[in-house]
């Protein structure tokens, strides 16, 4: 393994021709090269089936390149261990497209899975789950299960969840996809806090428009490789 | 400090929720394993038995005193009463000349068929009425007991004297027979909790992949998914243990008063060992092993993370 170059002091992600397929079909990702810098906002956007979720996954520390170079944290994807994983996940938060709650658990355990799998004291966990679910007004529902909970209450959980642990990085894969405008901006308008105070946000969605929104640099990634860059670049 | 006492509490909770998930097939499992180790500790009960019986019994050899032909019954008495009161003698039994003859009817070793034979051909019945006496040569009194014996010959009535056979061989026959059967009774046991155990994490596993998954996604370590698992295992195959040695002690204490009387009669009682205190142990921290292999296994076989 080399030595990750001083540029990558300042990039929380930095991808340089990677590449990515499932099986012997078209790679998904042909050629994606792109960097995030930290503290930045980052709006990627492309077509259904544009690989965005792809992406994403992939700088979680679930799927690995097929080649080139992948640095996330200072972590090199391509020797990552499969043992080591852990470690990347603590400061890497992420909200999942289909949200990954967990049906049998209230929703303060499934706020409070992410530190609880750090070891953090009981006290700890109780004052930050209580305190994220009212930040994204779930306060009443602490005992509720996910399924009884609409789309965008579950949507605002998985917030909830993915910031528990206070990631540097945070990874949001569709976070608007099935709410109204009213919560889409809602869930914009949280992301965005978090991100002024801090936290790297890299925010997937298929909806260009949301650029609206957001002071945020966008990315568009088409046929398997980052298009154009442009946007709010602070 | 506080940190290990969380992280210690964090994993318990992750045990508890592996039980729950899987409580059915656990308390199968639990089950099946008392039965299985219950079976082994009877193995080792029934050998420990059959030792202590050989023991017992060897001690009791029983010392034959040929009486004089024609003794009459009222001295016989007389000689059987002042030998019990003699010390250390233990029992003492009178056997006539008739029963002499159904027994040596009766016994049927090899070489006996030929003397049978030969005793058809004398006229009557050649065979000697006797005492038989027995002593506990353990005992503090055998000494004397031993001197007794040494001066019986001299007695007025009694022919001869003779040091009977060995008693204890029979149950130590057994013993030795029973061996190489508790050992590849006591292999098959302990394969059959290894499956029960690696099955039960198993299901557990299947019944929690997903929110396994989730888990490992939030940054939870292979260690943790993993290290309940193997205790969910452990515990099992403890509490099964133990609910069979629960089994076997309340059975050893109720054998004597229950079991006996189901004994055919007149058969000399076997000297029945409960499972000695290290004996207990050792099976239960031997089950308590296999079930975290049995743990091991199964996530290794079926758990990805
Ligand atoms: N595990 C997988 N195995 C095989 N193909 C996959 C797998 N995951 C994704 N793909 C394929 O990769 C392509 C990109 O999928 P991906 O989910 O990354 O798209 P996306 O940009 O997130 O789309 P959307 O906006 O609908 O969420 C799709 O054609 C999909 O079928
Ligand atoms: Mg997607």
């Amino acid at each position: 393994m080399s030595e990750p170059s001083p540029a990558f002091q300042y990039c929380d992600v930095y991808l340089a021709g990677v590449r990515k397929a499932f099986g012997p079909r078209q790679p998904v990702l042909v050629e994606v090269t792109l960097d995030v810098l930290h503290g930045e906002f980052v709006l990627l956007t492309g077509p259904s089936g544009a690989g965005k979720s792809t992406l994403l996954r992939l700088l979680h520390g679930e799927l690995r390149p097929d080649a080139g170079e992948a640095v996330v944290l200072g972590t090199d994807l391509a020797t990552l261990r499969a043992s080591q994983v852990h470690l990347l996940r603590r400061q890497v938060g992420m909200i999942f497209q289909d949200f990954k709650l967990l049906p049998r658990r209230t929703l303060f355990d499934n706020v409070a899975l992410g530190l609880r799998v750090l070891g953090q004291p009981r006290r700890a966990i109780e004052r930050r789950v209580r305190h994220l679910l009212h930040w994204v007004g779930l306060g009443r529902r602490v005992a509720d299960y996910p399924g009884s909970l609409s789309g965008g209450e579950q949507q605002r959980a998985a917030v909830a969840r993915a910031v528990a642990a206070e990631p540097r990085l945070l990874l949001a894969d569709e976070p608007t996809g099935n709410l109204d405008a009213a919560n889409a901006l809602d869930i914009l308008q949280l992301l965005s806090e978090l991100n002024l105070r801090g936290t790297t946000v890299l925010l997937a969605s298929h909806d260009a428009s949301l650029q609206q929104h957001l002071e945020a640099r966008v990315m568009t990634l088409e046929h398997g490789k980052v298009l154009g860059s442009h946007g709010a670049n602070r | 400090m506080g940190r290990t006492a969380s992280r210690t509490s964090s994993y318990l909770s992750e045990i508890v929720a592996n039980l729950r998930a899987a409580s059915g097939s656990s308390l199968a499992a639990v089950l099946t394993i008392a039965a299985v180790v219950a079976i082994f500790g009877a193995l080792v009960m029934l050998r420990a038995t059959l030792d202590e019986t050989a023991r017992v019994w060897e001690r009791l050899t029983p010392v034959v005193l040929f009486l004089e032909e024609n003794l009459p019954l009222p001295e016989v008495r007389a000689l059987r009463t002042r030998l019990r009161r003699q010390p250390g003698v233990l029992e003492i039994e009178f056997i006539s000349k008739e029963e002499a003859l159904q027994e040596f009817q009766d016994a049927s070793l090899p070489g006996r068929a030929a003397a049978r034979e030969a005793l058809a051909w004398l006229e009557g019945n050649p065979l000697p009425a006797s005492l038989v006496l027995r002593y506990d040569q353990g005992a503090p009194n055998a000494p004397a007991a031993r001197d007794l014996v040494a001066e019986l010959a001299t007695w007025p009535g009694i022919e001869e004297v003779a040091t009977g056979a060995d008693a204890g061989a029979p149950a130590r026959r057994l013993r030795y027979a029973f061996g190489p059967l508790a050992r590849t009774m006591g292999g098959l046991l302990a394969l059959g909790l290894l499956v029960v155990v690696v099955n039960t994490v198993r299901l557990t596993i299947a019944a929690r992949g997903e929110e396994v998954a989730i888990m490992r996604l939030v940054g939870a370590s292979p260690m943790f998914i993993r290290l309940p698992l193997l205790c969910e295992g452990m515990l099992q195959a403890l509490a099964g243990a133990l609910l069979a040695i629960v089994f076997l002690a309340g059975l050893a204490a109720a054998w004597p008063a229950q079991l006996l009387p189901l004994l055919p009669a007149g058969a000399a009682p076997p000297h029945l060992q409960v499972l000695p205190l290290w004996h207990a142990v050792g099976l239960v921290a031997a089950a308590a092993a296999l079930g975290v292999v049995g743990g091991f296994v199964a996530v290794r076989c079926y758990l990805k993370v």
